[in-house]
């Protein structure tokens, strides 16, 4: 078997999490396996941010391997679950999937309610289309949480928009 | 969305109330990976944007020109943290006139907006930061998503990017090892109670930080809202903890006491203070002892050890003790 990460090498190292009920395994070659700290010493985990164990912190954000950069600031996922903050704004979008795994333990699977910025106002027209598009994703990627939410959302601006002019928000 | 069953604050307990915004402008990196040109930069463009603010005048401080007693003065305020006077060359501080509205400038974030106040008032705070929010939002462009809300440099913060928090003085809740119970009890709905000044041992000044845990998933007014009513309860268990406890001449002795030692002591430490100011709070807030809490809580501040040094040359530890117990006196005498 061919190693997960670098797809190259024969896979030795062989990693098995489960959480929720859901199983993940992971395989490894062991030069990949030590790249991304799983190597033969566990000395080097240190202090992931939040107190995620690095082992689930790795499984988690695998589909974007740990030296994965961010185009705009050039900050690693490595250096952002090390010290638990973004570089740039554009992070959130290149670290979704570490996201998407992290953020639960902080908020719950929630997305934002509450004050809207002038430039962001001006896309409301918009919101309900983008909206959709996100369920769908959501969806595929069985995130059921957040399409619950987004569902709701969904409902709320419809129906606003059906009885005209609601309160603004 | 205003409810019609606000709940009822016992305010005797609540010493300050506190909000704090994180936001960032889209077109820098987050300060930790921001160059110190460009901290530079927007340091200038926010002090020019802030000028012109109609309802609050700025004073400016570039934190690179602010000596190291003079930050840890203003931390001992809660105006700044205390990293933040150690990154002077990026950082700056915009602070409103009577300290109630302030901004710090490349914290965390690249501004943390913050308003202040004595006693319950986070209704009136979020007024103010909204307003000042609004006119900042005006002139330039914040980083945003629409499923995360305000972006920040830390995920804790996403969302609304609020903190709101509410100082509580807790001394029976304290005295009867209820606190941890009480802390474990509201991190369950998202509160988080913090202790501050050396708080575990008998000579803490019972103090606590109450605020919010996360800011995504729940707006402004639910934010304040639940922090309102879970300062209500805890308000109602100290008040509960009280109950029987001055009628017995013993226990109103020892805030006697405290009092005597305060208008005639000659040497204060920090911790003898700290444990004294709290023993006297608690007998105004029970009606034993006439005096104007907000001006004791003032003073509570000003005898800091940093603001104590801001005050005078006194570097000895032993010339601070002294010219505490000197300004404590003069204050309990009137």
């Amino acid at each position: 078997m061919l190693c997960e990460n670098c797809k190259k090498n024969t896979a030795t190292t062989y990693f098995k999490q489960t959480v929720n009920g859901k199983t993940r395994e992971v395989f490894l070659c062991s030069e990949c396996a030590a790249k991304l700290g799983l190597g033969d010493s566990f000395s080097n985990f240190g202090n992931f941010g939040f107190g995620l164990s690095a082992m689930s912190d790795l499984l988690g954000a695998f589909s974007a391997p740990a030296s994965a950069k961010c185009p705009t600031c050039g900050i690693t996922l490595n250096e952002v679950s090390r010290s638990g903050t973004m570089g740039c704004a554009d992070c959130y979008d290149t670290f979704r999937d570490y996201l998407r795994r992290l953020l639960p333990r902080i908020s719950g699977n929630k997305i934002h309610n509450g004050k809207v910025p002038h430039a962001a106002e001006k896309n409301e027209e918009k919101e309900i289309p983008a909206l959709k598009k996100r369920l769908e994703e959501a969806i595929k990627t069985e995130n059921f949480e957040e399409a619950t939410v987004l569902r709701d959302k969904i409902r709320e601006l419809e129906a606003k928009k059906n009885s005209e002019g609601g309160d603004a928000k | 969305m205003s409810e019609t069953n606000l709940p009822v604050i016992d305010s005797r307990m609540v010493v300050s109330s506190r909000i704090r915004l994180a936001r960032n402008l889209k077109k820098y990196p987050f300060p930790s990976r921001l160059s110190e040109e460009a901290a530079r930069e927007m340091k200038l463009e926010l002090h020019d944007l802030l000028k012109e603010y109609p309802h609050e005048t700025f004073d400016f401080l570039d934190m690179k020109n602010v000596t190291s007693v003079q930050a840890g003065a203003m931390t001992e305020e809660h105006l700044i943290s205390p990293d933040f006077g150690r990154n002077g060359e990026k950082t700056a501080l915009l602070l409103g006139r009577e300290k109630t509205l302030s901004v710090m400038i490349n914290e965390e974030d690249h501004l943390r907006i913050q308003a202040m106040g004595f006693g319950s008032c986070l209704e009136d705070l979020y007024r103010r930061i909204n307003e000042l929010d609004d006119y900042i939002d005006g002139k330039v462009e914040y980083a945003f998503s629409d499923k995360y809300g305000y972006l920040t440099s830390c995920p804790t913060n996403l969302g609304t990017g609020i903190r709101a928090s509410v100082m509580l003085h807790l001394p029976a809740l304290t005295r009867r090892g209820l606190m941890e119970r009480v802390i474990h009890s509201v991190s369950q709905v998202g509160i988080t109670v913090r202790g501050l000044y050396g708080e575990g041992t008998q000579a803490g000044a019972c103090l606590y930080q109450v605020s919010n845990s996360y800011s995504l998933g729940i707006s402004e007014s639910e934010t304040i809202a639940l922090l309102n009513r879970i300062v209500a309860q805890i308000c109602e268990s100290e008040k509960k903890a009280r109950e029987n406890q001055f009628p017995d001449l013993r226990a109103r002795d020892e805030l006697y006491r405290s009092y005597g030692i305060l208008k005639e002591c000659r040497m204060l430490t920090s911790a003898e203070f700290r444990t004294l100011y709290s023993k006297v709070r608690l007998a105004a807030e029970e009606g034993l002892l006439e005096l104007d809490i907000p001006a004791l809580d003032r003073l509570f501040i000003e005898c800091q050890p940093y603001n104590l040094m801001l005050t005078g040359d006194s570097e000895s530890e032993n010339e601070r003790d002294q010219r505490r117990a000197t300004l404590v006196r003069e204050r309990m005498r009137g």
